[in-house]
């Protein structure tokens, strides 16, 4: 007995001898990868903060995980939205002449660098007797988002007033949203995107997407919180010189284009036989279009701006 | 900074395009809107961060300093005059002009806007069991103005929809009335309504606000309180809160069992 | 005194390697550095060191994922699918079936790390996981998975080990460990009844796991509605098609240790020719499958399932999509269909061409599909509309696939290929030093 007991503690001592040296060398180990990879090692030691969580109870919060909010007129979480709207977008496709300065707007403002921007314009023909059409395609926000229901990490998620958002803080680069959207607006930050001092300086909130964006997470349109929280609208719909885009809050009923003239929605949309984007799908979309009958301006307008391999200039920072 | 100018050339200024609009909201606030615009490669382009220089003409026609203002992106600018500017009671008429003066990239230049005092009052009563809003339109000295056209718009999120006709022309009293029949529908059952005299040559752009509990009250449809399968993981469905937590569990109860059975293995009494 | 049973340890006890398991040790380690120099880079300037775009959204990170999860199924059917329908000839093959099958689940999810964007922050599939996704689903039954195939290898092997602690011809240290491992198993009959209960309980319920895991595998696809991939036909589709590229993948290695180990006498020709019938009966039901899944939509024509069908029968993937069904379905049913043709060489030959079709079967059902959107491919660069992985892509993708081959040398190196202790008692033979 008393053998088997010296050698058990022979054993443990071994083992614990053993441990500390793999122990050891895991962390040297650690902190080789971590230095190849590229990470400052000094972002180890971090302070912590004290917060008050939603339900009163105090909690210590890494600093590093607060993200200082730039200035907002209204108070509100940027994971539930606005109170009492909910956002619709009308496309006219009868006005459009593919001039591109949705496009280019949105670039300029959410500081994209890539080939990927977050609103196309479509050359679209339904079949070879149908008359040829541009279709600006945005995020449709859709009622029953599919990029949602498959994200594994609550990265991206629907408000209340209807915007889905991402976040590029919590998102894992999986792709999955973007197999899963089937309106292909979904865009990957492949490499990482320098956008400039103005844009690496804004403190980053998913209600402002892009800005800065992260290299390895998915960004799209975001229907512009951070306009509508100065009372203003998209920057596609204001940019837009043929009133193209109308924008407003479904519970209103009531859609503005970028001219300011308002439309009451379910006139519109009964007038001009509004409709969605792949309705059979049933994701529910957020963004009405009127067809292209009666068309304001021709179709071939628009044939001179069509780039079939590029999309247009984007932003300074590259 | 962003700016829709893009390139242009150091010696050539742009002639800006101005135009003043002399406005007033009733019981809040007066100034003058500057639009400036300049004829860009393509077209006209806004003129954004313009700087205008603004004064009054008093009645000797010397020019009075006001102060600066300068054009957003979108090529306006907000000119807020004092409350108590318009309160001389000799003058009718009152002129302001906005100079552009020394500026890199366009020509000096001014342009004037003259205009007289009106007001403008709008309130909204019951009548025959129909909502109506009615309005009053008087000069400075409070002689109805007749058969000129105002029109009324519902505030919404972004502009304002229009309510009944395009125009209507004040009667010889210089009052409208429009009843509201349609549901309108607004936060808390809130409306915002406004009367507008539009720009109007003689007395500028004139706005009354009214507001009456007379809307439906929006009820929220979204779905973000309830379980569905695009919520956050804390309003997972219940189904599947249950049904794969119990398999998993059914799973990894036995995983664990077989794994302490090794244990057992490596405890049994030999022999 | 040199008994049978010393024979039979002697014959199936592991060894140290000669040059040529050292050389392919090596070879194995040099592919593995090069993916790694190609990952570092990854990790440094993102994913644009692949050909993936916006358009081609997972490529060869992913295929290559499903072939493991594919080949890791395997596990379940030799060790416990068979096992439990009291088939004996495939006792030989259950350990080299359960390395496989542990191997291909390790490579599994450090592929599917691989093909993240930011594997910093892995965690948040823990901390903020719904389980509203398929991937948390995923990460669930494939983790389930891994567990339960370690254990199913373990188990078999405490006997073993506990043979090996005495008999092995290895150093001192080496049957150290083996004593430990085996965990004083002695063989006596309390340790036999939790044995073979616990065995017979993790040969039941790895199957639904199995089953689960490569269902789920499928439904990352099947959840979305792209011509292709929205098919109700995916779960079993995949599943047929895993225990495919599994036993084609257990003949390849079994093959390959019987030449190298000199193991005639216990994988022997009417081994080759058992796992010949299984490989052809494997074959057809996947064929089965197949035809459901390609035939059919053709009929109807879809305008998107037209498009995508064309590409993959005429069009830019036909040499590749034909070439698989041919030469990893069609023409292996009809080479085993014949005696001659499930001899041990030509069903080697087969079985490699049958794990090739299977990896490239895999390429054929991520990418054609996300070259056909919904929307038309306009306003991108004109390389977005192909995916031609990089050499860095094909680099790392070549180290997952040799670490999985190392991983399997390194078991075998240390592990018994066949069961002595279940083939000791097939035969009827005892250990003598045992029985004190």
């Amino acid at each position: 007995m008393q053998n088997n007991l010296e050698n058990d503690n022979k054993s443990r001592r071994k083992f614990l001898d053993k441990g500390l040296k793999i122990g050891v060398l895991a962390a040297a180990g650690s902190v080789a990868l971590a230095k190849v990879f590229g990470y400052r090692l000094d972002e180890g030691a971090e302070e912590t903060v004290e917060l008050m969580s939603t339900d009163g109870t105090l909690m210590q919060v890494l600093s590093s995980q607060i993200e200082s909010v730039p200035e907002k007129k209204i108070d509100y979480n940027p994971r539930e939205g606005f109170p009492n709207r909910k956002f619709v977008m009308v496309v006219d496709l009868a006005k459009c002449r593919n001039a591109k300065k949705c496009q280019s707007s949105c670039n300029k403002n959410h500081y994209i660098t890539g080939d990927n921007a977050w609103i196309k314009i479509y050359k679209m023909q339904d079949n070879e007797k149908s008359a040829p059409y541009w279709q600006p395609t945005l995020c449709q926000h859709c009622d029953e988002p599919p990029c949602v229901k498959v994200c594994p990490v609550d990265a991206t998620f629907k408000r209340r007033d209807g915007i889905v958002l991402i976040d590029n803080n919590r998102c894992i680069g999986c792709r999955f949203c973007m197999a899963a959207c089937p309106y292909s607006v979904r865009i990957f930050n492949w490499s990482d995107p320098w956008q400039g001092e103005k844009a690496e300086s804004i403190p980053y909130s998913p209600d402002y997407s892009g800005v800065p964006a992260q290299k390895g997470t998915v960004d799209k349109c975001d229907f512009c919180p951070h306009m509508i929280d100065k009372g203003e609208m998209p920057h596609c719909v204001s940019a837009c010189p043929n009133d193209v885009f109308s924008f407003g809050d479904l519970y209103e009923d009531t859609v503005t284009n970028g001219s300011g003239q308002s439309f009451q929605l379910s006139k519109l949309l009964k007038d001009r036989a509004g409709y969605r984007l792949m309705e059979n799908l049933g994701t529910a979309p957020s963004v009405y279009y009127l067809p292209p009958s009666n068309r304001v301006i021709d179709f071939e307008e628009g044939l001179d701006n069509y780039t079939e391999f590029k999309s247009v200039e984007k932003s300074e920072g590259i | 900074m962003l700016g829709s100018v893009l390139a242009y050339a150091q010696d050539k200024k742009y002639r800006a395009r101005v135009s003043l609009q002399y406005t007033k909201i009733m019981d809040k606030e007066s100034y003058i809107g500057i639009s400036a615009k300049y004829k860009g490669k393509d077209g006209f382009d806004q003129a954004s961060d313009l700087e205008f220089s603004i004064y009054k003409v008093d009645q000797n026609d010397s020019l009075i300093y006001l102060g600066k203002v300068k054009t957003n992106e979108n090529g306006k600018a907000k000119f807020l005059l004092a409350a108590d500017e318009l309160e001389n009671e000799e003058a009718t008429v009152f002129n302001y002009i906005a100079k552009i003066e020394n500026n890199e990239r366009f020509e000096d230049g001014e342009t004037s806007v003259s205009f007289s005092v009106a007001n403008l009052t709008a309130k909204i009563e019951m009548i025959d069991s129909v909502n109506q809003i009615s309005a009053v339109l008087t000069d400075a000295s409070g002689i109805p103005l007749q058969e000129v056209p105002l029109r009324v718009g519902l505030k919404r999120l972004y502009g304002s929809l229009q309510i009944g006709e395009n125009r209507y022309e004040t009667d010889e009293n210089g009052s409208i009335l429009i009843p509201l029949v349609d549901p309108m529908p607004g936060v808390d059952g809130n409306l915002n309504f406004e009367v507008v005299l539009n720009e109007n040559d003689t007395y500028g752009t004139i706005k009354a606000m009214v507001n009456a509990p007379i809307g439906v009250p929006v009820v929220e449809e979204s779905t973000f309180d309830e379980r569905t399968m695009w919520s956050p993981p804390t309003k997972t469905p219940l189904y599947l809160l249950i049904f794969p937590n119990l398999i998993i569990l059914g799973v990894w109860l036995p995983i664990l069992i077989l794994t302490f059975n090794l244990y057992r293995i490596s405890k049994s009494k030999t022999q | 005194m040199s008994t049978d049973f010393d024979q039979l340890v002697y014959d199936l006890a592991p060894r140290k390697f000669s040059w040529k398991g050292n050389l392919w040790v090596a070879i194995l380690v040099v592919i593995i550095l090069v993916g790694s120099y190609s990952y570092v880079q990854q990790v440094r300037q993102g994913l644009v060191i692949t050909d993936m775009r916006d358009y081609a959204l997972w490529g060869v990170y992913i295929s290559n994922f499903v072939f493991f999860v594919a080949i890791s199924l395997v596990g379940s059917l030799i060790t416990a699918i068979l096992r439990l329908s009291g088939i004996k000839w495939s006792t030989p093959l259950t350990r080299i079936a359960e390395i496989i099958a542990v191997a291909a689940i390790i490579m599994a999810g450090v592929t599917i790390i691989i093909d993240m964007g930011r594997p910093d922050r892995m965690l948040n599939l823990f901390m903020h996981g719904r389980l509203q996704s398929p991937i948390i689903w995923d990460v669930i039954v494939i983790t389930t998975y891994l567990v339960i195939s370690v254990l199913l290898l373990y188990y078999p092997l405490l006997p073993d080990f506990s043979i090996l602690k005495r008999h092995a011809p290895e150093s001192a240290r080496v049957r150290k460990w083996y004593s430990g491992l085996s965990l004083n198993w002695v063989g006596n009959s309390e340790q036999r009844r939790i044995y073979s209960r616990s065995i017979k309980a993790l040969s039941i319920l790895i199957i639904p796991v199995a089953f689960a895991i490569h269902t789920v595998t499928a439904w990352l696809f099947e959840t979305t509605y792209r011509p292709g991939w929205d098919s109700t036909n995916f779960g079993p589709y995949f599943i047929a098609g895993a225990f495919v590229a599994g036993a084609g993948a257990v003949v390849a290695v079994m093959y390959v240790l019987r030449k190298t180990y000199r193991l005639e006498n216990y994988i022997t020709d009417f081994h080759f020719n058992k796992m010949g019938k299984t490989l052809v009966l494997l074959c057809l039901i996947y064929l089965y499958f197949n035809i459901n899944e390609y035939l059919i939509p053709t009929y109807k024509s879809t305008e998107e399932e037209a498009v995508h069908l064309q590409s993959l029968f005429t069009g830019q993937y036909a040499t590749l999509f034909w070439t698989a069904i041919i030469g990893g379905l069609v023409l292996p049913v009809i080479i085993l269909l014949f005696p001659q043709g499930r001899k041990p060489l030509p069903l080697f030959l087969v079985s490699i061409a049958v794990v090739v079709g299977a990896w490239w079967k895999r390429y054929i059902i991520v990418v054609p599909t996300l070259s056909h959107p919904f929307l038309p491919i306009q306003g991108v660069p004109e390389s977005w509309r192909h995916y031609s992985p990089t050499w860095m892509e094909w680099s790392i993708t070549f180290a997952t696939l040799a670490a999985a081959l190392l991983i399997i040398t390194l078991l075998v190196r240390f592990l018994p290929i066949i069961p002595i202790h279940e083939t000791s008692e097939e035969r009827g033979l005892v250990d003598a030093a045992q029985t004190k």
